[in-house]
């Protein structure tokens, strides 16, 4: 054992001087990053003059508390403090298509449509009761197409997006483009402060990814993301909502990410290239103690999708195997215990793969298994060659099984009793080959309650997602 | 660069030296003027900002190439973020928790394999080389120790801030910066023995 080393303030000075010492200078550095925020945007929020903040927040406080108090004291009794109107409510988008020079040309099979343009899209909401749509806001830049860069989610060829998802408040909206104005943006509401939160340049024209694409913490705090889009196994980042700052968690996850509903922690698939398979990862969300719930251990093995069960003591996630001859297979929804435990199938299970079949395969979902907040249904899209996108609803004791309603992407009402689906594009005439002269209701949005009656059309629009 | 061992690092430029607190006051229009996309106003706030954030980068990360992008990503996300910071004569503190965290991402992506530097080729005297050896030994023990913990190490030894400063900076009570300042110290000297 070597003498121990006296360790002197003045010795520790010098070593952490020598190691501060290198052979970058500052004048480097500055000139470096001047040149780099030449093409870097700010975020665009107005900053108050000090001194009108100082003077506009009492101000505002005497305004906003003065009539409660007055109304308080009138009522006699205290109400709920939440306005009614930010509850349950619905958001989708809601984009302009155009087939010109038409007809357009469409392909079922690999999702490719051509000659398909999206000319605008824009952001509205509107009560579960179906009044008109309010229109929240326009999305940000021009998409040059809709057929985009990533073949495995037919989706995402045929739809401009871009997906969006209520704060766990319901006071503002989130949402990701893929155009020519890549990134993280937050709205409120009413359609104010506009904001990108995260610019994404790498994302630029690749085009719609595979929803849901980003993933609000439970607080409203924070969003975790995958970034950049393209491609199969990338980082996973996780942005300050306040100030934009971003932390990047892991570098090798998969688009597939959820929030446990305490906020501690992350769900995500990582990839592992070497051996071709992801497994499930829970990580602390400040970024430490990543731990390995679920190793599928056959190469070939990818989780697509996966959801915490509302109590947070359970994950469903849903696997896929890619298929020897008729592409990617859906393998089974699974659960398992958030400490690793007790994981089981649930539902039956998959047929096995019809060989030179050509069709008829039930493929995996694009990346949509969602718990009913209630907690006792899950509800994934599966989609085939037969019957297109549908959605699947199980009890969450893997009980029983049964197709809702065609669907590309939904989601849960507050109270788990209904449904709100986009369904559409369509197969047009019957045919794995066709053509489009009407884009019309590309997608339509439409309420259904669990057990696919009663069926109300919220007309047009794609990507919906229900308030808390 | 070093004047000579066992002295500071050299200033850069003279404004270098100003303390946190004063400049974060005196540069508070600078930050209102950046804020509202003035690149001008965004280079005098940066420039001596710099050379600090780049020693505090590589005191932390022990890689040169690291520690550049580390402070470089600081900048530019300074850069980007400003409109939203909410009181100007925070600036500085802000700027350096972004600093910390980019540390701590680049932390995490580095493989454990530690980097020998391959560099240096002077020839040193018997006496140099038995303090470097010491040296090594304490820098290697204080790659043990948190980001957080480098950072009020490096801020009180290489940036020589009073504790009333570097508690500002963190945003912390002034007993609450000793403590810690306290306990990262005996932190390094538990990992020094554990070294031998």
């Amino acid at each position: 054992m070597s003498a121990l080393i006296p360790l002197s303030d003045a010795r520790l000075t010098q070593a952490l001087a020598r190691r501060a010492a290198g052979p970058h200078t500052a004048s480097e550095l500055v000139r470096d990053v001047q040149a780099a925020v030449e093409e870097v945007p700010q975020r665009s929020r107005w900053v108050w003059p000090a001194t009108v903040r100082r003077l506009l927040l009492p101000a505002l406080l005497l305004v906003a508390v003065l009539p409660a108090l007055v109304g308080f004291l009138l009522a006699g009794r205290a109400t709920d403090s939440t306005p009614p109107s930010t509850r349950g409510e619905i958001a989708f988008v809601q984009a302009t298509y155009l087939c010109d020079p038409g007809p357009c040309r469409i392909q079922v099979w690999s999702g490719r449509v051509e000659g398909l343009q999206a000319v605008g899209s824009r952001i509205v909401r509107t009560a579960a009761d179906g009044v008109a749509p309010m229109p929240v806001v326009d999305v940000p830049g021009t998409l040059d197409r809709v057929a985009g860069s990533m073949p495995t989610d037919p989706r995402s060829d045929r739809l401009a997006g871009p997906d969006v998802a209520w704060s766990p408040d319901g006071s503002r909206l989130a949402f990701r483009t893929f155009n020519d104005a890549p990134g993280i943006y937050i709205v409120n509401r009413d359609g104010s402060d506009l904001t990108r939160l995260v610019d994404l340049k790498q994302d630029r024209d690749t085009g719609m990814g595979t929803p849901p694409s980003l993933a609000w913490s439970p607080d409203g705090a924070h969003i975790a993301y995958i970034y950049p889009y393209a491609g199969r196994y990338q980082p996973l980042w996780v942005v300050d909502v306040a100030d934009g700052v971003t932390r990047q968690l892991d570098d090798r996850a998969t688009r597939v990410v959820a929030w446990s509903p305490d906020g501690s922690r992350i769900a995500f698939a990582r990839s592992y290239r070497n051996v071709d398979l992801t497994k499930l990862v829970v990580i602390e969300a400040d970024g430490t103690d990543a731990t390995v719930l679920e190793a599928a251990d056959r190469r070939g093995y990818h989780i697509t999708a996966l959801a915490w069960s509302p109590d947070g003591s359970h994950i469903a996630f849903e696997r896929r195997t890619d298929g020897e001859s008729v592409g990617p297979s859906f393998e089974g929804l699974w659960l398992i215990a958030a400490d690793g435990t007790m994981l089981r199938r649930l539902g039956p299970e998959p047929p096995p793969l019809r060989r030179g079949a050509g069709c008829c395969v039930l493929m995996a979902g694009g990346g949509t298994v969602k718990w009913s907040p209630d907690g006792r249904r899950i509800g994934r899209i599966a989609h085939d060659q037969e019957r297109g996108s549908v959605i699947v609803v199980i009890e969450a004791d893997g009980a029983e099984e049964h197709v809702l309603a065609p669907a590309d992407t939904f989601d849960w009402s507050p109270d788990g009793s209904r449904i709100v689906l986009a369904d559409g594009p369509r197969r047009i005439d019957d045919a794995s080959v066709g053509e489009v002269t009407s884009t019309e209701d590309w997608s339509s949005i439409t309420i259904v309650d669990v057990n696919g009656s009663d069926a109300r059309s919220l007309g047009p629009g794609e990507f919906p997602d229900w308030s808390p | 660069m070093l004047v000579g061992m066992g002295m500071r690092p050299a200033p850069e430029s003279v404004a270098d030296v100003a303390s946190v607190g004063v400049a974060a006051t005196l540069d508070a229009p600078l930050v209102e003027r950046a804020a509202h996309g003035d690149h001008e106003a965004f280079a005098r706030l940066i420039e001596p900002r710099a050379a600090r954030l780049l020693r505090t980068a590589r005191v932390i990360l022990a890689n040169e190439a690291d520690a550049y992008e580390a402070a470089q990503e600081t900048l530019i996300a300074a850069w980007a973020s400003l409109p939203g910071l909410r009181d100007a004569n925070h600036f500085d503190a802000w700027l350096h928790r972004t600093l910390v965290n980019k540390c701590r991402d680049a932390l995490r992506k580095r493989s454990r394999v530690r980097e020998i530097d391959l560099g240096a080729t002077e020839v040193e005297t018997p006496d140099i080389a038995d303090e470097h050896v010491a040296q090594d030994a304490i820098l290697a023990a204080f790659d043990r120790l948190s980001v957080e913990e480098r950072y009020i190490l490096a801020l009180h030894h290489v940036e020589d801030l009073p504790l009333a400063t570097i508690a500002g900076q963190l945003g912390i009570p002034l007993g609450t910066a000793k403590s810690r300042l306290w306990s990262a110290r005996r932190k390094l000297e538990r990992a020094l023995e554990a070294e031998r």
